[in-house]
């Protein structure tokens, strides 16, 4: 195998650094969901039906 | 358009490309689903394998490409041309680019149609298609971005509503996806081999593989779910935040998710790893846009009574909701072992394709005919009626593939009462899936009656209305108010910046040799402190940005495409980086001979690769009954990589030397002679037919051009080579009193099949096999499969 380019404990890594980077992305994207005016929401949910 | 006040116009949208969409999806659904149903009963007749352009090989790839490309493609365009000319309030960019679009597509069906059962394949599922047409789908999908992209400049609504953004998000990854899974160096007009090969090529089809499905099945259906569902049910989408969450998260997510297809073979581990991580962690954003297009039914769910749109959408959602917790569970390395390579996998996809795509389409088309021909639906009842005999045969058809799956899994597992041998063969499980793989066909039956029911119902409708293209007044948007975010406001940011650097950080952390690792990961740390306390400061400004991307496509487009390439780059480039046999440093697979890479390129014009897999997993039962587990450099110079994805017949990894060449040819003429009960199609077609010698120098020459160690050897040579060994098999032949040409396909194929499981024994293994020691499993199968040893010997 690729033993000098692939890690051979990179399987314990993978988990912690692909959990910390879905919280990231989780924890930007609820935040500015979050955050978000209440207005600009309502109008941007009612747009299909305009 | 007609100018009625300073600021309003009348705008007429191009309903008649929707139409065309709408029909071609309706005809073609049906298409695909008799192909699915007749080579559903091909598995259990095999008699049905009635010429040689009509065998289980060639129509299966016509069956999924039929149903992926031609039915939910088309049912696809119709919806994101009628919906995106809604919320942009105008016409879509260009009518040439939409007729253009809608005929082109059409003309690459065709052309599927006819070249597929021919047998030109490039032997890479949902990726068969010859490179001419892969040039054309490439144009006609750029003219679809142009035309999207035009209609969203040109919009009279400021706001890119969620949809939209799940059309982009489809538009740019599959672009993507389909571009760099296609590239290929051409050896005539009909054939050409990849430029990946072997694990990398495994690695980049199921980048591509799975993201078809998500980008191709999911993304686009999901921007239909957010406008249609709100639409059919008459009120807004149930949380606007909830699907900021939903987007972002899926499309960052999904991308990575491929390697879970690749579970427990030759693919490093970090990287099955990471598919199954991702697969995992992709329950919640799936389960927040099934949970958003369930809740916006809030208030009315009577309508679900007496709705049928309603019905078919809510029944959608479910299955999508289904279907997405079953991935994940399936994408564990465990449950993996067991359902891998089975039916499980089969009826897992079906539920998503059936009941996601299928009823979404379903449920769409009953609210747009109407609407699109100014009348009313001809029969609710009908509508009805296909709503629950396509529900009874996605469940009749999904439970007994489960059924299927998991018993042939557990019985291939099986081992004798001491523990060291296995207890069945593989055509004893083959005999115990036949009744499930019966009750198949009569569900995917039921799904095709009801979709027939609905042809005959729309059909009605149509001719009762007459065709219309909506008018609508809108108020002109005023030029500068959106679309004025430049490169330099999108990415040089407090939030673009901090994000990007927190990435950069970690992947330090990931790739950057010890010590750099650690410097990298506290520096991290520092910088994520600091985005917080920067967010802290100037919160307002960041919401800003991200309000404005929401009226400026460009840079929204920029940063989706940007999401989604993160994962394929962090799995592909180190692959690309290594897979060369120079960095192997275990077995290295060995060279085709010119008569056994004719006999490949047979093998994968006849799509052996969708019953055969040629991947022994690192799992004992696998190493039991196939022999030693596949190593990665045994596959390297393999383009196409055929590891395949379900095995309807043993696996052929080491199928060379097993057994003598008259048993292959008796086996290709007639399989029952050699092995009683198999399903196999016969290949007699083989016997009649010359291997293809012209093109062989120009195969071998793109191959050197793609890496592989050939010797240089001049045309004359390489087809003296493949003479002289085509003459050898057939004298062995001729001693069992087979008499064949040596310049056939068959003595091709079988040369190939002889073949496999050949590779140069690394020093370390060798000194190791001399003593006899170190080996942890027999290296040869533990079951003696009887019925397919020519002799009938153990």
């Amino acid at each position: 195998m690729y033993k000098r380019i692939i890690y051979e404990n990179w399987h314990l890594i993978v988990p912690v650094v692909s959990f910390a980077t879905t919280v990231l992305v989780f924890g930007i994207m609820t935040l500015r969901g979050l955050l978000l005016r209440k207005d600009k929401a309502e109008h941007m949910s009612r747009l299909p039906l305009e | 358009m007609t100018s009625t006040a300073a600021s309003k116009v009348s705008i007429e949208f191009n309903d008649k490309v929707v139409r065309q969409f709408m029909v071609a999806s309706i005809i073609f659904g049906v298409v695909a689903m008799l192909a699915g149903v007749f080579i559903a009963s091909q598995l259990n007749y095999h008699q049905l394998n009635l010429a040689e352009w009509l065998t289980f090989g060639r129509l299966r790839p016509l069956h999924t490409n039929a149903a992926i490309f031609a039915f939910v493609g088309n049912m696809m365009f119709a919806g994101i041309y009628y919906s995106t000319q809604r919320l942009c309030k105008c016409r879509m960019g260009n009518d040439t680019l939409s007729a253009i679009h809608f005929w082109g597509w059409q003309a690459i069906i065709v052309a599927a149609a006819i070249t597929l059962p021919m047998g030109l394949s490039r032997g890479k599922e949902y990726a068969e298609l010859i490179w001419p047409i892969n040039i054309a789908v490439a144009v006609i999908w750029v003219v679809f971005a142009v035309n999207f992209f035009l209609t969203l400049h040109k919009r009279n609504e400021p706001s890119l509503y969620v949809a939209l953004w799940f059309y982009i998000a489809t538009i740019v990854t599959v672009a993507m996806l389909y571009i760099v899974n296609h590239l290929s160096i051409p050896t005539s007009w009909t054939h050409s081999y990849g430029i990946f090969g072997g694990v990398q090529d495994g690695l980049v089809q199921w980048w591509y593989g799975h993201n078809a499905v998500a980008f191709f099945l999911t993304t686009p259906i999901l921007g239909i779910m957010y406008y249609f569902l709100p639409k059919a049910a008459e009120r807004p989408v149930y949380s606007y935040r909830l699907s900021i969450v939903h987007f972002w998260s899926l499309v960052f997510l999904y991308i990575w998710a491929g390697p879970h297809h690749l579970l427990n073979t030759a693919l490093p581990k970090w990287l099955q790893m990471l598919g199954m991580f991702f697969s995992l962690m992709l329950w919640a954003p799936s389960w927040g846009g099934m949970l958003n297009g369930l809740l916006t039914l809030r208030g009315a769910w009577d309508k679900l009574r007496t709705d049928p749109v309603i019905k078919f959408f809510i029944a959608a959602v479910t299955f999508y909701g289904m279907c997405t917790f079953e991935g994940p569970l399936l994408s564990i390395r465990a449950v993996n072992s067991l359902s891998h390579y089975s039916d499980w996998t089969i009826g897992h996809v079906h539920s998503g394709a059936l009941g996601w795509n299928g009823f979404m389409a379903a449920g769409m088309f009953y609210w747009l005919a109407p609407r699109l021909w100014n009348t009313k639906l001809y029969s609710v009842g009908m509508a009805n009626f296909h709503f629950w005999i396509g529900t009874l045969g996605i469940l009749l058809y999904v439970v007994a593939m489960w059924i299927s799956g998991i018993m042939q899994g557990l019985m291939l597992n099986q081992v004798t009462a001491d523990g060291l041998a296995l207890k069945n063969t593989f055509l004893d499980t083959l005999q115990a899936i036949r009744p499930l793989m019966g009750l198949r066909i009569i569900g995917g039956g039921m799904f095709l009656v009801g979709w027939l029911v609905m042809c005959v119902n729309l059909w009605k409708t149509i001719r009762s209305g007459t065709p219309v293209n909506e008018v609508r007044e809108v108020a002109v948007l005023q030029h500068g108010k959106t679309d004025t975010m430049g490169m330099k406001e999108t990415f040089f940011n407090d939030p673009t910046a901090c994000t990007f650097g927190a990435m950069l950080l970690i992947f330090g952390w990931i790739f950057l040799p010890p010590g750099a690792d650690i410097a990298s990961l506290i520096c991290a740390c520092i910088f994520g402190y600091l985005a917080v306390r920067r967010f802290q400061k100037t919160s307002h400004t960041w919401a800003n940005w991200y309000d404005r991307l929401l009226v400026n496509y460009l840079p929204f487009t920029v940063l989706t495409f940007v999401a989604v390439v993160i994962g394929g780059l962090i799995q592909i480039i180190p692959t690309i980086t290594v897979n060369s046999a120079k960095n192997v440093e275990d077995r290295v697979q060995k060279l085709y001979e010119p008569l056994e890479l004719a006999g490949r390129d047979i093998y994968v014009s006849e799509g052996c690769y969708n019953c055969h897999s040629q991947m022994i997993r690192t799992l004992v039962p696998d190493v039991m009954r196939y022999g030693d587990y596949s190593r990665l450099g045994e596959s390297i110079y393999d383009h196409p990589f055929q590891w395949g994805s379900k095995r309807t017949g043993p696996d052929l990894a080491r199928e060379g030397g097993q057994r003598p060449d008259s048993w292959h040819y008796e086996h290709l003429m007639d399989p029952r002679s050699m092995s009683p009960q198999s399903n196999m199609p016969p290949y007699a077609h083989l016997n009649t037919k010359a291997f293809d010698q012209k093109t062989l120098p120009r195969k071998i020459a793109v191959l050197r051009q793609l890496g592989v160690p050939y010797p240089p050897m001049d045309a004359t040579e390489i087809k003296m080579k493949a003479l002289e060994q085509g003459v050898k098999i057939a004298t062995e032949l001729k001693k069992s009193n087979i008499v064949v040409r040596p310049d056939s396909e068959m003595v091709a194929v079988i040369a190939y099949l002889q073949k496999l499981g050949q590779f140069e024994q690394p020093q370390v293994e060798e000194s190791l096999t001399k003593k006899g020691q170190g080996v942890p499993f027999p290296l040869g199968p533990v079951i003696p499969d009887n019925s397919r040893r020519a002799d009938g010997s153990q």
